[in-house]
């Protein structure tokens, strides 16, 4: 711990302790994350500010420890050193956040807390900072947070994406996090019989078993990346109107306008290669595309060359039967 | 015995902050003990002491001595600056923000300081910081450049950065977190406009002015961000009539909430309305669901669909 946030702590510490007519040791300890032993020596120290000095014939900071219990007078520091924007940028947008999750009460005590310190910081509470987390809705997400945090076991139906197709299975929920505005469960699938992690909003049904599990000890890994799988790539000549793929996928720029040989592509569009996951992945990414998008190069994998036009008659069928 | 970094660092501040002028550098070496005898000594200590001053926030000024001539620049901490106001948390206010610090993080952020001035860790609610097993742990992510843009909409500084190759200078009026990115909304002074700024975008530094309070934010509040793709546009509004199949019914419930459904068919499938005023946002959306979901009105919108379909199945 460095000197800065030292004294930080300590003078956080004493115009608490002045505030409160006497504590326990005990409960300042625990309050301030403090060992009773470090709490005498910084409390000494305090005491020592202005003994050298003959500008003072009062002490700053006075203190009596005795019987377990501690009082401070102060006759300088009495309130704590004002939030940093960066304390309130970190307090605030953590309250916001947990605000956002589903089954939060904005008129509870966090929220009542959000508002006294938005009037602290000059701000405006839910005016000037929001954090959204990603959208689910409340049932799904509320069993799944109930049963990691009493380590049940869940059945969910979860839908992949990547292979258009829904699964039931029976998983131990480790944890529940958010990651680039998603939320995802992350936990050992008895089904699959691995660690795997499931975007919640693809969660329809979450059902809790009797059955309890032990969680696993330590930090979690980075588990959003699928490094080593074998994934099959396509090469995707993208126009400028598609650019915002570059931004939202995983995605190697092969070539663009600067390093392309002399014009042959219009200022601004970029050749790239990308890991697809299933083909009705890449189905929906080029039918979004259309004109914007042009498939150059294809995994034989993933199917047909003409995927597109199949992809989009198989749409139109469905106008056909609709309306 | 010798005087410690930290009851040194504590004189200062208590010296600077009780001083009804500014003192000079020579004045708070004679009143703070613990500096080195050698007088260029004592300047680099000096230097190293205002810059972890300076790192825990403390609002350390510079100001000319009243009655040097020349004037010489002495050094002094006002306490309206310095003190917070004490926001006067209930108990249960303190633990549900204990809470949210605990379970989400904003990377590379501050510790515990700001918890400790609003009185401390309340018991029971971090003992989990920092343990991976905890089920709900999110972290935001962050850098200077946030804290810059906060501090500026939080004390009124207008902000200095480039976005898409052009200058700007911006009075920040709000930050919102959306589908895992930042963006700031504010008052673009050379161009006039109001508009949001992606912060990942953002071409070099932010930048927050020297002046706070430096412009009155809008009277209405800015609403937040809005990201639905069909409605990036201006103008009136279509309404779109969406269905989805029993399949992706659930997820759609899922996301748009149950509120926007307009009707719920005997086979599982439902149909959700929609306020479109991008129409290559609404087509880009409703193609996402493949043939789980068919435009059923107006027909505008639905022959839209249909041609652009037409375009590729020729292909």
């Amino acid at each position: 711990m460095t000197s800065g946030v030292r004294v930080q702590r300590l003078l956080a510490l004493v115009s608490w302790v002045a505030a409160n007519n006497g504590p326990t040791v005990a409960e300042v300890c625990r309050r301030f994350q403090i060992a009773e032993e470090q709490l005498v020596e910084d409390l000494s120290t305090a005491m020592m500010v202005g003994a050298d000095s003959a500008e003072y014939t009062d002490m700053p900071i006075e203190v009596v420890l005795e019987d377990s219990r501690v009082w401070v007078h102060l006759l300088s520091f009495r309130r704590p050193l004002r939030l940093t924007p960066a304390e309130g940028l970190a307090l605030t947008s953590a309250g916001a956040a947990l605000l956002d999750v589903p089954g939060a009460d904005p008129s509870g005590p966090l929220g009542r807390a959000l508002a006294k310190l938005a009037g602290v910081l000059g701000i405006e509470p839910g005016r000037t900072l929001d954090v959204d987390l990603g959208a689910v809705t409340g049932d799904v997400f509320g069993v799944l947070r109930r049963a990691a945090t009493e380590h049940h076991q869940v059945e969910i139906q979860s839908y992949t994406e990547a292979r258009d197709t829904w699964t039931t299975r029976t998983i131990d929920p480790w944890r529940i996090f958010t990651e680039l505005g998603r939320w995802y469960v992350h936990g050992y699938c008895h089904t699959a019989d691995g660690e795997r992690v499931f975007r919640i909003d693809r969660v329809r049904s979450a059902t809790v078993s009797s059955s309890t599990f032990d969680p696993p000890r330590g930090e979690p890994g980075n588990v959003l990346t699928f490094e080593g799988e074998d994934l099959p790539r396509v090469t995707l000549r993208l126009s400028p109107a598609a650019r915002w793929v570059l931004e939202t996928y995983p995605a190697e720029v092969l070539e663009d306008a600067e390093n392309a040989e002399a014009n042959t592509m219009p200022e601004g569009s970029v050749t790239v290669s990308m890991e697809i996951t299933g083909t009705p992945w890449l189905e929906r990414l080029l039918l979004r595309l259309g004109p914007d998008g042009e498939l150059t190069d294809m995994d034989e994998r993933l199917g047909d060359r003409n995927i597109v036009a199949v992809a989009a008659r198989r749409v139109l069928a469905k106008y056909r039967d609709e309306g | 015995m010798a005087v410690s970094k930290v009851e040194r660092l504590l004189t200062l501040m208590a010296v600077l902050l009780e001083a009804p002028r500014p003192l000079t550098a020579s004045e708070v070496r004679g009143r703070v003990p613990g500096y080195p005898d050698v007088l260029s000594s004592f300047h680099r200590a000096f230097e190293r002491d205002k810059d972890d001053l300076r790192d825990m926030g403390v609002p350390l000024r510079m100001e000319p001595v009243p009655q040097t001539d020349p004037p010489i620049e002495g050094y002094r901490i006002r306490k309206q600056d310095y003190y917070l106001r004490d926001p006067g948390l209930e108990p249960a206010e303190l633990e549900a923000l204990n809470l949210a610090a605990s379970t989400v993080h904003l990377e590379g952020g501050p510790g515990m300081e700001a918890l400790w001035k609003l009185g401390g860790a309340v018991e029971g609610s971090v003992s989990g910081v920092g343990n991976g097993a905890q089920p709900g742990v999110s972290s935001l992510p962050a850098d200077a450049d946030l804290v810059a843009a906060f501090s500026g909409v939080m004390e009124r500084r207008v902000l200095h950065f480039t976005y898409r190759e052009v200058k700007r200078q911006v009075n920040p009026y709000r930050l919102d977190f959306v589908r895992g990115r930042w963006y700031l909304n504010g008052f673009d002074q050379v161009r006039g406009e109001e508009r949001w700024y992606r912060l990942s975008r953002v071409d070099g530094p932010i930048v927050a002015g020297g002046r706070s309070n430096a412009f009155v934010r809008p009277e209405e509040a800015v609403a937040g961000l809005q990201l639905d793709p069909w409605l990036l546009g201006e103008g009136q509004p279509l309404r779109a009539r969406v269905l989805f199949d029993a399949e992706q019914a659930p997820l759609v419930r899922h996301s748009i909430g149950p509120d926007r459904i307009d009707e719920e068919r005997s086979d599982g499938s439902i149909v959700v309305g929609f306020d479109v005023t991008n129409r290559d946002g609404f087509r880009s959306f409703v193609l996402s669901y493949l043939e789980h979901a068919v435009v059923l009105e107006p027909p505008e919108l639905r022959e839209d669909i249909v041609s652009w379909l037409e375009a590729l199945a020729d292909q």
